[in-house]
């Protein structure tokens, strides 16, 4: 299964790297990443449904990850991949957007790991 | 300055010159009770005329002190004299009569008596009483300050005086008449009688009479500004002092030289000699001389700038001159505390005092047009009764006609002196009036202005704290966001570190070797992550602090590139955190080769984030007010860097509606503000324009209405480092 991560945070990257190193090992999860909204789109249009799980920033220069979620909630309906929101803020109006938006599942920074694994796990299996 | 009221102590040395006041005289006077107690044993001693002279010496003894006894005693001699037709000592008991009514103020009875005693004495030709009565009626005279009068009756008692041959009477008398016209003001004539009177004193040896001559002489001289001849009198005057140790004279004498001593600017003279008539003034117990020496010391002070020391003198002088109400030195003391608060400073003082001096300076100017006018009507009555005297022994008729015209045409042109002397008071008064009205006004004001300017400043001073503290609050949002992430990294790779530790133990058990040295890699690779992570969040702390201290940093290298960058993701991340729906793109063009700038990087980080704050709210509120029509609207704002010859540009560009004409050319005042009310403090671009301009640089502003807005900043590299 195919993840892409949205975060203006290069250092993201190697972040999940080295969280998810087994399950990249194993091919049992496969990782992609953008650094920005609209590099998202582009993936998005380049590897058509490949990625079926979307982990995406919110506060991003540029576009934001909940116009990014609007796009892909609108342009990808069959079947739409599954979009989880990260912000640093956890407000109630970003939650209720992103909620209304179609966002699967809402996460507060810093990230539990742990238990975004076990997510994962579940939905891809 | 202090103008000593020399003829208050001219008359008590005239009247006492007869007889000494000191000790002697409890004697004196016990002898005199006991010859009266003796001829009270004899028969018929009411009828003796030694009796008699007995009784009126006493009662001239007591005159000054027990008025009571001695105007008994003066109608009993009186009285007995008339019983045996003994007009000596009937016109003397009349004399000491009149004596003892001056004394109590009682002037109407005064006249009475001495016209009584003058009719017997006159009759009797007893030239020295009658020399006597006419001396002592002058004195009343220039008491009630009727100066024509008072110098007839002196002149009287010295033909009188002349017949009988008495010098020393002669010399009063002439001292008397000096005394008159030194009051008037006609000081030639009071310098030629004193001089007259201090002659006949010195046939005699009269030394109270030399010393009186001198004193008055120096007081005549330092009116007339003559302060030579003053001082050189005034020291004849001490000389003779030493003999009659008189101390009236003495504190007289030494105040007066202190005065001349100031006129002369010689300060430390006059204060050295206002001390010792000061001190002889507390062993007088004289109230009057020893304020007056007080605030003559006081205006030395204040003539040598030592205001604080003035201020004490003043101060005591003044506080005697109230207790006894001396109107003269209360104007003095008042004129010169005035100048001794302005002189500090202290404006409420000094116009308090100077109303106060204004006040006394009236009530001295009324008494004197008083006595002007009081004078003007003497002199006319005198001239009259002269003419009226002389046209007794000429041809009546038509003369005595032009006499009673040329009377009341006297009469009227007094009166018409009179009436001008009062308008011209009046106008004066008026203007005196207007004038403080105006002073107090224009006080007023000021006092209200001053107020005005300090809350002014307060606030200025509070604004720009708000200013400050609102652009913090801005950034508050971005801060926690720009916070949280390296926090989270640091936190993320070190939990990773910890589980590839587990791994590489695994492996190296496992004798994997080669495993193992890549995950060593990459634990080497997360130390420096974190690592990295944590100066990130050091570096934000580090610009937050310096953005929120009060004062003005100092100039030091800085990386302009790296300081709008910063500035840049704060104010960035601070509008979203605000402003979920804003967003816009931001582009950075930094020049690398601008190397460091000094600069103080809070102030200068300040400007940028104003402007880049300004920059998004500009882009935020078009792209709000955009129609569907004009969709394919991008906000963004550019922050570029650029080095030209010895500048550096900073360029602050946004793609926004820009700035209108009419609002373009306040865009730089303090509270100036296109935000709604609350929204903006209106201080951004003003304080950003001072600091620019404290850097000695420039800021200014290109736009084109509907395209967008760049603001630049010239920086001099002349301070490059």
């Amino acid at each position: 299964m195919k993840i892409l991560v949205v975060d203006d945070e290069q250092d993201v990257r190697v972040l999940f790297e080295q969280r998810f190193r087994k399950e990249m090992r194993t091919g049992e999860m496969e990782f992609a990443f953008a650094f920005s909204g609209e590099e998202a789109l582009v993936f998005m249009e380049q590897h058509n449904h490949e990625a079926v799980l979307i982990l995406s920033d919110i506060n991003m220069p540029g576009m934001s990850g909940l116009q990014l979620l609007e796009k892909i909630k609108q342009h990808y309906a069959a079947p739409p991949p599954i979009v989880m929101m990260i912000t640093a803020y956890g407000d109630e109006e970003n939650f209720n957007t992103a909620k209304r938006l179609g966002a699967d599942d809402f996460l507060t920074k810093p990230v539990d790991f742990i238990s975004l694994k076990d997510k994962l796990k579940s939905i891809t299996t | 300055m202090a103008k000593p009221a020399y003829q208050l102590l001219l008359f008590s040395l005239l009247l006492m010159s007869a007889t000494s006041m000191t000790f002697g005289q409890d004697k004196e006077l016990d002898s005199l009770n006991n010859s009266l107690h003796k001829f009270s044993l004899q028969k018929n001693f009411e009828a003796d005329t030694n009796y008699i002279n007995t009784l009126n010496a006493l009662a001239f003894k007591l005159a000054y002190y027990k008025t009571d006894s001695a105007i008994l005693l003066g109608n009993k001699a009186a009285a007995l004299s008339k019983n045996i037709s003994y007009p000596f000592g009937e016109a003397e008991a009349y004399k000491n009569l009149g004596l003892t009514y001056n004394v109590r103020g009682n002037y109407d009875s005064a006249f009475i008596v001495y016209k009584a005693g003058l009719a017997i004495a006159e009759k009797n030709h007893l030239a020295a009483t009658a020399g006597r009565i006419y001396h002592n009626t002058a004195i009343v005279y220039t008491n009630l300050g009727k100066y024509p009068e008072a110098l007839e009756n002196y002149f009287r008692a010295l033909k009188m005086r002349e017949e009988s041959g008495e010098k020393l009477g002669q010399s009063s008398s002439t001292n008397g008449i000096g005394t008159v016209y030194f009051l008037e003001g006609k000081y030639g004539d009071a310098v030629k009688y004193y001089t007259k009177a201090m002659d006949l004193a010195k046939e005699i040896d009269y030394k109270r009479g030399i010393e009186a001559g001198y004193a008055n002489l120096g007081e005549v001289y330092y009116r007339q500004g003559n302060y030579d001849a003053a001082q050189k009198n005034l020291l004849l005057a001490l000389e003779v002092v030493k003999v009659t140790s008189d101390l009236e004279t003495l504190a007289f004498c030494k105040n007066m030289l202190g005065s001349i001593y100031l006129k002369q600017q010689k300060n430390n003279d006059a204060i050295r000699e206002f001390m010792e008539s000061g001190l002889v003034a507390e062993e007088l117990t004289s109230k009057e001389y020893k304020s007056r020496s007080l605030i003559g010391i006081g205006q030395a002070y204040l003539n040598m700038h030592k205001t604080d020391s003035a201020l004490f003198y003043v101060q005591e002088g003044y506080k005697i001159a109230n207790d006894i109400k001396f109107i003269e030195l209360l104007r003095d003391g008042s004129e010169i505390l005035s100048n001794i608060y302005e002189s500090k400073g202290n404006d409420k003082q000094a116009l308090f005092y100077s109303r106060q001096f204004k006040i006394f300076a009236d009530s001295i100017n009324n008494q004197q047009a008083q006595q002007v006018t009081a004078n003007l009507t003497a002199d006319y009555e005198y001239s009259k009764k002269e003419l009226l005297l002389k046209s007794e022994f000429e041809n009546k008729s038509t003369r005595q006609r032009w006499i009673i015209f040329s009377a009341f045409a006297g009469l009227f042109s007094s009166l018409i002196v009179v009436w001008l002397v009062y308008l011209s008071r009046q106008k004066e008064k008026r203007t005196n009036h207007l004038l403080q009205q105006q002073k107090t006004e224009i006080e007023k004001q000021k006092t209200a202005a001053e107020n005005a300017l300090s809350e002014l400043k307060a606030a200025q001073t509070q604004l720009i704290q708000s200013e400050k503290m609102a652009s913090l609050g801005e950034l508050t949002a971005g801060i926690a966001h720009e916070i949280q992430n390296p926090l989270n990294f640091v936190n993320n790779f070190s939990e990773v570190s910890k589980e590839l530790v587990a791994e590489m133990k695994e492996e190296l058990a496992t004798g994997n070797t080669q495993q193992a040295n890549e995950i060593a890699d990459d634990l080497v690779q997360n130390l420096e992550k974190i690592n990295h992570h944590g100066q990130r969040a050091a570096d934000i702390v580090k610009g937050m602090l310096q953005h929120s201290r009060s004062s003005s940093g100092t100039k030091e290298p800085t990386d302009i590139n790296a300081l709008c960058d910063e500035y840049l993701r704060l104010a960035y991340h601070g509008l979203r955190a605000k402003d979920k729906s804003f967003n816009a793109k931001f582009e950075t063009a930094f020049d690398e080769s601008i190397g460091k700038v000094n600069l103080i990087p809070q102030e200068i980080g300040r400007v940028i984030l104003n402007l880049i704050n300004n920059a998004f709210y500009a882009v935020s509120e078009k792209a709000k007010s955009l129609t569907p029509d004009t969709k394919g609207y991008e906000p963004t704002v550019t922050i570029s860097t650029k080095k030209e010859n010895d500048k550096v540009l900073i360029k602050v560009a946004d793609n926004g509606s820009g700035i209108p004409k009419k609002v373009l050319e306040k865009i730089f005042q303090p509270f100036f503000t296109t935000k709604p009310t609350g929204q903006g403090t209106g201080l951004g671009l003003s304080l950003s324009y001072d600091i620019i301009k404290a850097h000695g640089g420039k800021i200014r502003v290109e736009t084109k209405e509907g395209e967008g807005t760049v603001f630049i900043i010239s920086l001099s590299l002349n301070d490059t480092v």
